[in-house]
């Protein structure tokens, strides 16, 4: 499973965060990003990066198999 | 009921659209989802509210991804209405790329690590305050509680002195609630208007042009005040906002104008004071009313995960902002024709009920996934404050709930509540 945030789409919510803060972080002005080297998600984060895709108010997280 | 009268009662109710009414909030609901049904996309000619940027009029938007497309199109839906009696607020009623270097400059200071690093002060007011009100076995949960913890923590994290707490309220009930169903900024306003030598309308109302002379001296009062602060903490910088929004750059380039300055602290003592005081009343009304979801909230609320998606829900259901928008350009939006200058409207309140993204969403269901709501807004324009928001109100509930789980509605006293940007002024809970 891979996970990627769309940059242009993410407000900052910070819902993934929430959801999954190993995977999400956020920078300096409150946006999110996948932490580097977790791309490609550990199995047992799964269930939570799966979450936080679905939570995201603006869609702009994208997984894919 | 037949399908064509559903429909004329549609209409009619799109015609009499004013959600600026304590009056509205008995059927809100139930009009939005028959609009939703049958003119998801209605006509209004609503009297609006020009002094927050609604100036009132052509179209409601009922439907979740109807809200969604408008609010994250802002070169066409724009933020900016035409006619705020200062200055457009800052960033609110400013549209990208300006919008997003404002944005850069606050954004920083509502990171969820930072305010993260307040929640043990938070942690200590909500507690003392609610020591305090608990002394009590009927109390005005608005006036001991929902109203002062976000305040003065906002107050506090600007750097408004506290000395100046009851001032500061007065004028934001001036400005939002002088005709809304909240007495005390009707009385305020009133006041105001008497002070100015304005008559009153035949039904002991404040006319719209004395209206807006209303909010104009106030907004000078503000503006007045804000300018002495920034001068203050220009000479003396102290460990908060101000002082930190006297020094910063627009980006990178250059220190804020005194107008920027001044148009931005003053969106964020509009939109700092009264939010979560509204929301929290609200929920807390709701609790009181349905003892079993309030049961059910005890039930999950040591648990960090549940509480997280129970807020978020409380949220959704209790949303308060509408979102008004102004059309920069003729366009066609889902088969019908928006002209310049024409108004959208998107409640949140009617958005985050839509059956088609909520499945009942007229039931508070704590463990709700998806809940992609917008209760903090959609957009570029997404709450700056949501994670102080969200810290507030499950500290808020948390621990009213620990000390205080069983209280019900005072049975002689009603709540008071308000229309448009919708909350309780007086909520009045005795101890069961």
């Amino acid at each position: 499973m891979h996970v990627k945030i769309i940059a242009e789409r993410c407000q900052g919510h910070g819902m993934c965060n929430m959801v999954c803060p190993s995977v999400f972080k956020y920078d300096d002005d409150g946006f999110g990003y996948v932490v580097p080297g977790l791309e490609q998600v550990p199995a047992n984060l799964a269930d939570d990066v799966r979450l936080a895709e679905i939570q995201c108010p603006e869609r702009a997280i994208v997984i894919a198999q | 009921m037949g399908r064509s009268r559903r429909l004329n009662k549609a209409v009619s109710a799109a015609r009499e659209y004013d959600p600026y009414t304590s009056e509205w909030l008995k059927h809100e609901f139930e009009t939005y989802a028959l609009l939703r049904e049958e003119l998801p996309i209605a006509r209004v000619e609503s009297r609006g509210r020009p002094e927050r940027g609604d100036t009132g009029g052509s179209w409601l938007l009922t439907r979740y991804d109807d809200a969604c497309s408008i609010l994250s199109h802002t070169e066409t839906y724009s933020s900016q209405a035409s006619s705020y009696p200062e200055r457009p607020w800052i960033p609110q009623a400013i549209d990208p790329p300006a919008h997003t270097a404002y944005r850069r400059i606050l954004n920083k200071w509502f990171t969820p690590d930072a305010m993260t690093a307040m929640e043990p002060h938070l942690e200590q007011y909500a507690g003392e305050l609610l020591d305090r009100m608990l002394e009590k076995d009927e109390f005005d949960f608005v006036a001991d509680f929902a109203d002062p913890f976000p305040t003065v923590i906002f107050c506090e994290l600007f750097g408004f002195p506290l000395e100046d707490y009851a001032q500061l309220m007065d004028w934001k009930n001036t400005l939002m609630h002088s005709s809304d169903g909240h007495s005390r900024g009707r009385a305020l306003a009133l006041a105001k208007a008497e002070e100015l030598g304005i008559e009153r309308d035949a039904d002991g109302g404040i006319p719209q042009d004395g209206l807006m002379q209303v909010f104009g001296s106030t907004g000078a009062s503000i503006y007045a005040y804000f300018g002495e602060l920034l001068e203050k903490r220009r000479k003396e910088p102290q460990h908060d906002m101000i002082s930190q929004l006297v020094v910063s750059q627009y980006e990178g380039e250059r220190p804020l104008t005194q107008e920027e300055l001044l148009d931005t602290l003053f969106l964020m003592f509009m939109a700092g004071l009264d939010t979560v005081a509204s929301a929290l009343g609200l929920i807390v009304k709701g609790f009181a009313e349905q003892p079993e979801k309030r049961r059910e909230f005890i039930e999950l609320m040591d648990d960090p995960r549940r509480l997280m998606l129970a807020v978020e829900e409380l949220v959704r259901y209790h949303s308060i902002v509408l979102l008004p928008r102004r059309v920069t350009r003729a366009v066609e939006f889902e088969g019908v024709r928006f002209h310049t200058e024409d108004q959208v409207n998107c409640p949140t309140m009617a958005a985050n009920r839509d059956p088609e993204q909520f499945e009942n969403p007229d039931e508070l269901i704590f463990d709700r996934v998806p809940n992609r709501h917008m209760g903090f807004g959609h957009g570029p324009h997404r709450c700056l404050g949501l994670h102080l928001a969200r810290r507030e109100l499950r500290i808020a509930l948390v621990l009213l709930h620990r000390r205080l789980p069983d209280y019900e509605v005072h049975p002689d006293r009603k709540p008071e509540l308000f229309g448009g940007m919708k909350g309780a002024s007086s909520l009045w809970l005795r101890k069961a």
